[in-house]
Order: C-alpha cells, then sequence, then structure tokens
C-alpha cells in the first residue's frame, strides 16, 4: 500500500460474550486474519462490540443502566484499551476495536478509541448526542480528528451519523474520513441508513466507514450495517457505495482503498463548501450562542 | 444605455403588460375538490417541462393549465420549480432563433459581446417579472390557493441578480420573496449573488419556507428554518445533473426533511433549454415516522415529464411528532462550535482545508 491511499476495513459481526479479555483478543484477531487485512490499515470493528466482556446477566440488574455499569463493568476500560494496544501493535494496524459504555460520575459515557499501528491509544471519541431513550448517557460536547496514514480521520457514535452538526464540525477540522461503529436498536432500516452517515459523506465530501453489531444484544436487539462510503462521483455506478450499491447486510467484511487525491480532485471541480453562507449561519447562531434567544 | 437597448426594453415593457396574459387566463375552471379533513392540508409539486416563452400569454396558457389541475385534484398549496421565470426569457426579440444555438455562452454571443446570464437579466428583467408576478397572482387569486411560483433571477436596485422565490396568497397577495442562500457554481459563474436571510412565512395553512433548490444540499438551511418555526418547506428545484442519478437525488430534500422534521415539497424542472437539462423527480416527503411505508415518501412524480404529484399532510400529527424528537439536542456541543466553525470558510475567504 503507498502512502497516497488508506485501506480501510469494515465488519458487521453479531455481539456474543467473552469469558475475558484474551477470548475478545483472539476473536478479533481472526477476523482480521481471515479478511486479509495488510499493515498500516485502519480496521474498524462494531459498536459495543467489547461489551461482550461483561457478564451475561448485567441486564437483569434491577437498577439502571449507569447504576449496572458501576456494578458490574469492573475494569471494562482496562481490558478494552489493552486488547486495542496489543491487537494494533500485533498487527501493525490503525485499530477501533468497536465502542464501550463506560461509568461516569454521574450516568455513563459511551467512547470509542483509536489505536495506532505501534499500539499507541491515538484518542478517543465520545458520543455527543443521545436519543431519547439513553435517559442517563452524558453527552460529550467535543469532537477531534486525527491523522491515519495519508486521510484525517473523526468519529461518530450513537446517534451522531444522524446529527448533521457532528460531521460539519468534524469536516470543518478537516476530517476526510468519518467513522461509525454502530449498534443500531432494530428495526434498522436501509431507509434509516441511508438517513445516517451516507447523507453526511455526500454533504461534507469526505469518506465513510459503517461498522455494525447485529443479534441480541442483551435484553434488546441491535441490527447493524456494513459499509464503505464516499461522495457518489467517487463510487461505480454514482451510488456513493463501494462495492454493491446499498449497505450491506449478507457479509460480515467489506475493504476498500481510498484516495485522498480523488477527495481533493472532486473538491475542486464540485466546491460545496466553498458555497457555505457564514454570514447567514451567524446570523442564527450568534444570538443562541450569546443566550439572546 | 444605446438607443437599440432602449428601444428593446419599451417593447418588452410594452409586451408585458398584465392585460394581455389576463386575457389568455379566461375564467378559472374548478374542478370537484375533494376536501381533506380537519388539520389535513393537500399540497401538489409541479413538475414543469422548461421551455422558452414566446409571450406572456403563452407563459400565462402554461401555469395556468397546470393549477387548474392542481386545484382539480384538491390543492390548497402549489408548488412551482425553480427558473419557472427564467422561461419568460424567450420574450426577448428573435430568442428562439437564439435559443436554438447550442451553449449558453454561444447565445449570449449572439445576442451581444461581453452578455452575462446577468446582462439578459438586467435587460429583459423587470418585462418578466412583471408577467411572472401578475400571473401567478391572479392564478392565486382566481382558484383561491396558496401557490409557491417557484422561483426566478430577480436584479435588485443595487444590480446584484438573486434567484428568487414568490409565494402568492389566496387573494392573489404576495406574501414573501426567498432569495436562494447557496448558489450553483454554475450560477456563481453567471454572476449571480447569494442571499443571507432565510424566512419563514406564517400562511392559513402553517408555517411555510421557500428555500430554493441548492439551499436543501446544506442542513444549515432547514436547521434555521425548522428553528424558525417552518412546517412545511417548500423546494422548487431545476438539478441541471445530465445523469438523473436516484442516488445523487437522495442528496437533497428527502434528508433534509429527515434532519429537521419537517414536510418538504420539491418541484422539479424537466427538460432543457441550450446546453442546459434538467432532471430530477417531483415528490412530497415527510419524516418516515409519518409516511405509511416508513420511508419518509408520501408522494413521487412516476415520469419524468409534465406532472402533478398530490399529497395530504396532516399538520397536527407533525406538531404531535416534533413534541417528542427522537434525538436530544445538546446545547454546549452548538455553543462549543457554532458559528465559529464556519470562520476560515467565509465567502470569498480561502474556502479553507476541504476548497
Amino acid at each position: 500500500m503507498s502512502a497516497s491511499e488508506l485501506t480501510v476495513v469494515g465488519f458487521r459481526l453479531p455481539f456474543r460474550h467473552f469469558s475475558g479479555p484474551p477470548e475478545l483478543k483472539a476473536y478479533l484477531h481472526t477476523q482480521i486474519s481471515t479478511s486479509g487485512v495488510q499493515p498500516e490499515a485502519l480496521v474498524v470493528f462494531p459498536g459495543l462490540i467489547a461489551m461482550g466482556l461483561l457478564p451475561g446477566d448485567f441486564s437483569m440488574l434491577p437498577v439502571g443502566l449507569s447504576e449496572r455499569l458501576r456494578l458490574a463493568a469492573g475494569d471494562l476500560e482496562a481490558a478494552y484499551l489493552a486488547v486495542g494496544e496489543e491487537l494494533a501493535r500485533e498487527l501493525g494496524v490503525y485499530l477501533v476495536p468497536g465502542s464501550v459504555w463506560l461509568p461516569a460520575p454521574i450516568g455513563y459515557t459511551h467512547r470509542a478509541a483509536l489505536f495506532g499501528p505501534d499500539g499507541r491509544l491515538l484518542g478517543w471519541q465520545e458520543q455527543t448526542h443521545a436519543y431519547a431513550w439513553e435517559a442517563e448517557l452524558i453527552p460529550s460536547a467535543e469532537v477531534a480528528v486525527w491523522q491515519v496514514g495519508p486521510l484525517r480521520v473523526g468519529m461518530l457514535l450513537g446517534a451522531d451519523p444522524w446529527v448533521p452538526e457532528v460531521a460539519r464540525v468534524l469536516t470543518l477540522q478537516g476530517a476526510d474520513l468519518l467513522l461509525a461503529p454502530l449498534a443500531p436498536i432494530a428495526p434498522y432500516s436501509a431507509t434509516r441508513a441511508m438517513a445516517g452517515l451516507w447523507q453526511e459523506v455526500q454533504q461534507n465530501q469526505v469518506f465513510g466507514l459503517e461498522s455494525g453489531l447485529i443479534g441480541p444484544f442483551f435484553d434488546l436487539g441491535v441490527d447493524g450495517k456494513l459499509a464503505v462510503l464516499a461522495p457518489c462521483e467517487l463510487t461505480p455506478g454514482e451510488t456513493g457505495f463501494f462495492g454493491e450499491a446499498g449497505y450491506v447486510i449478507s457479509q460480515q467484511a467489506r475493504a476498500a482503498r481510498l484516495e485522498p487525491a480523488d477527495l481533493s480532485s472532486l473538491r475542486v471541480r464540485y466546491p460545496l463548501l466553498r458555497h457555505l453562507n457564514p454570514d447567514l449561519y451567524r446570523r442564527h447562531w450568534q444570538p443562541r450562542v450569546e443566550g439572546r434567544t | 444605455m444605446s438607443l437599440d437597448l432602449w428601444l428593446m426594453r419599451l417593447r418588452l415593457w410594452l409586451a408585458s403588460r398584465p392585460g394581455k396574459a389576463h386575457r389568455a387566463l379566461g375564467r378559472p375552471k374548478k374542478g370537484a375538490i375533494a376536501t381533506p379533513r380537519v388539520g389535513v392540508v393537500r399540497v401538489a409539486a409541479v413538475q414543469m417541462r422548461f421551455r422558452f416563452m414566446p409571450s406572456a400569454a403563452a407563459f400565462a396558457r402554461a401555469v395556468s393549465q397546470l393549477v387548474q389541475q392542481a386545484a382539480a385534484g384538491g390543492a390548497e398549496l402549489v408548488v412551482f420549480p425553480e427558473d419557472v421565470g427564467m422561461m419568460l426569457f424567450g420574450i426577448l426579440p428573435r430568442f428562439e432563433r437564439i435559443a436554438a444555438t447550442g451553449s449558453m455562452e454561444e447565445a449570449l454571443n449572439r445576442i451581444g459581446p461581453d452578455l452575462s446570464v446577468s446582462s439578459i437579466v438586467e435587460l429583459v428583467g423587470s418585462s418578466a417579472l412583471r408577467i411572472y408576478l401578475s400571473v401567478f397572482s391572479r392564478l392565486a387569486r382566481d382558484y383561491g390557493l396558496l401557490i409557491q411560483a417557484g422561483s426566478m433571477p430577480v436584479m435588485s436596485r443595487e444590480g446584484r441578480v438573486y434567484n428568487t422565490a414568490y409565494l402568492f396568497g389566496p387573494r392573489g397577495q404576495l406574501m414573501g420573496t426567498q432569495a436562494k442562500c447557496h448558489l450553483l457554481p454554475m450560477e456563481a459563474g453567471w454572476g449571480f449573488a447569494a442571499g443571507d436571510e432565510l424566512t419563514v412565512l406564517e400562511t392559513p395553512i402553517g408555517r411555510l419556507a421557500q428555500p430554493v433548490c441548492m439551499d436543501a444540499t446544506y442542513f444549515e438551511t432547514f436547521r434555521i428554518l425548522s428553528a424558525q418555526g417552518a412546517e412545511v418547506v417548500c423546494l422548487p428545484v431545476a438539478d441541471p445533473d445530465p445523469s438523473g442519478n436516484p442516488f445523487k437525488s437522495l442528496r437533497g430534500l428527502w434528508p433534509r426533511v429527515q434532519e429537521s422534521s419537517v414536510y418538504g415539497i420539491q418541484s422539479c424542472m424537466v427538460g432543457g433549454a441550450l446546453d442546459l437539462v434538467f432532471t430530477g423527480r417531483s415528490g412530497i416527503y415527510a419524516p418516515m415516522e409519518l409516511t405509511p411505508e416508513g420511508d419518509g415518501v408520501l408522494a413521487q412524480a412516476l415520469s419524468d415529464d409534465e406532472e402533478i404529484v398530490l399529497a395530504d399532510l396532516d399538520m397536527d400529527a407533525l406538531r404531535a411528532f416534533r413534541q417528542e424528537p427522537l434525538i436530544r439536542a445538546n446545547p454546549a456541543f452548538i455553543r462549543a462550535y457554532f458559528p465559529a466553525i464556519y470562520r476560515g470558510f467565509w465567502r470569498g475567504g480561502a474556502g479553507g482545508a476541504a476548497g
């Protein structure tokens, strides 16, 4: 792989329980190995897959989610970090090992980590917008962008792909690729998926990768999907999808090579962001920020 | 101004006298209107074929036929496509012959040296606007409808050209205008200017907004309108993408309706002129949760030709839906980034990292 491109790999995997960090690591290792992933690639596992480290009766505890996490999560954060660090270093890949819910002083947070190919933690991203039913989630007010090979990368968790402000902020901070490790509650229709990351990729002229968790998830059902996305103009048949058109529901892994030069060329040919209208937005947002409306 | 140009403007002004168009309209033919139930509004998206109109009467006849069809279907609001008013450029003498040339550039060269689209707006605009306003006002009054009259390029007193949308009330009154706030690169090349204000209008059927075409490519438009209380967003469209790609067509109004919980009515221009080919299917959209198939679509055009698309908007259902949003707002996130995040992307600036 040349430095002028980045191979990305996403997964659509069933939720399952693990006896401990070694089993989780072995499971993820097998997924990467059987997918033929090369060093320096970026690998993104589905959201909340590491929650399989919690005991199977986690959802039976008769308290709220944040209290359950405080009681049962133990050192989930340390286990998640150790698995991610070792796996990324051993395989020499950039890695997002899914995401985790972690207890906070009040409520809980939803976070995902990004590791470099030397196993170094590049940073965390927290979910910034909560679904109505995520009453105890403490949303973050901050998003970050990291350099991953030739691309700058940002992450969207939980409801964030459906909140266009988040992807816009990441793009204007320089992101070229948006990652969405998700565990969407079923039913998660193809229509709803098209209104999420696919739209953010189109309206910001960036690449996108969505990985999804499926199957029973404690007492819920999750129905994740898989896709590697780009602006329509950069994909075969102008669908916005690498591979066949539409979100993947039939296979476990999908890889694509992303070339930053393609994005740059499109942004010159069709400069969407150059026609943003900041004077208009400022008039709307400034009074709200200053508390005048 | 040369004598020739002055004489041409005089001829155009005389040709735009309202009486000429009104005589062509005749008496309104009202159909058997099926009244929707209380709290429900029937709306129509007009898909119209572009052609240059040689006279006020030709324009009046073409538009009134479509309004009549929509009224016969029971519509209380009728939405026309973007650039409807540009069809009136055809009132320029010998324009039909000029328009037969290949490209916009060639056509402009045949009219005169160093002419731009903005120059044509300056030359023909006031006469074309007079016809456009009088025809739509009269039709709205005759049929007792709200008419979103698509858009037309209009030159301001300061000499700037704005692609402007117009809404007429059921007494024929002009209820409001809206300048397009996000230009196509092609329009920027023509010398058009972008508006910097978005307006929501109180109407008998609810709070309406009328951004134009490319405005729906930017989520900001709909966030601002929704925050101002917009419930129904009319979107006149003339998409010059010859591919007609169905995936690309999902990048406009449909996702904006999902993000901002409004009803959306998209009226597309089809056909074309010069080297422009307009594609797209008109449609009426709602938040997924308010559509029978869960796909966010209430109705959509079945063809690429002229067509009236009708659907009923349940305003009570929308208002109830907006009371309980699926995703909670995060004011701290907004305060942290907006509007400062756009710094570096000011118009005329460097265009930022993505430019």
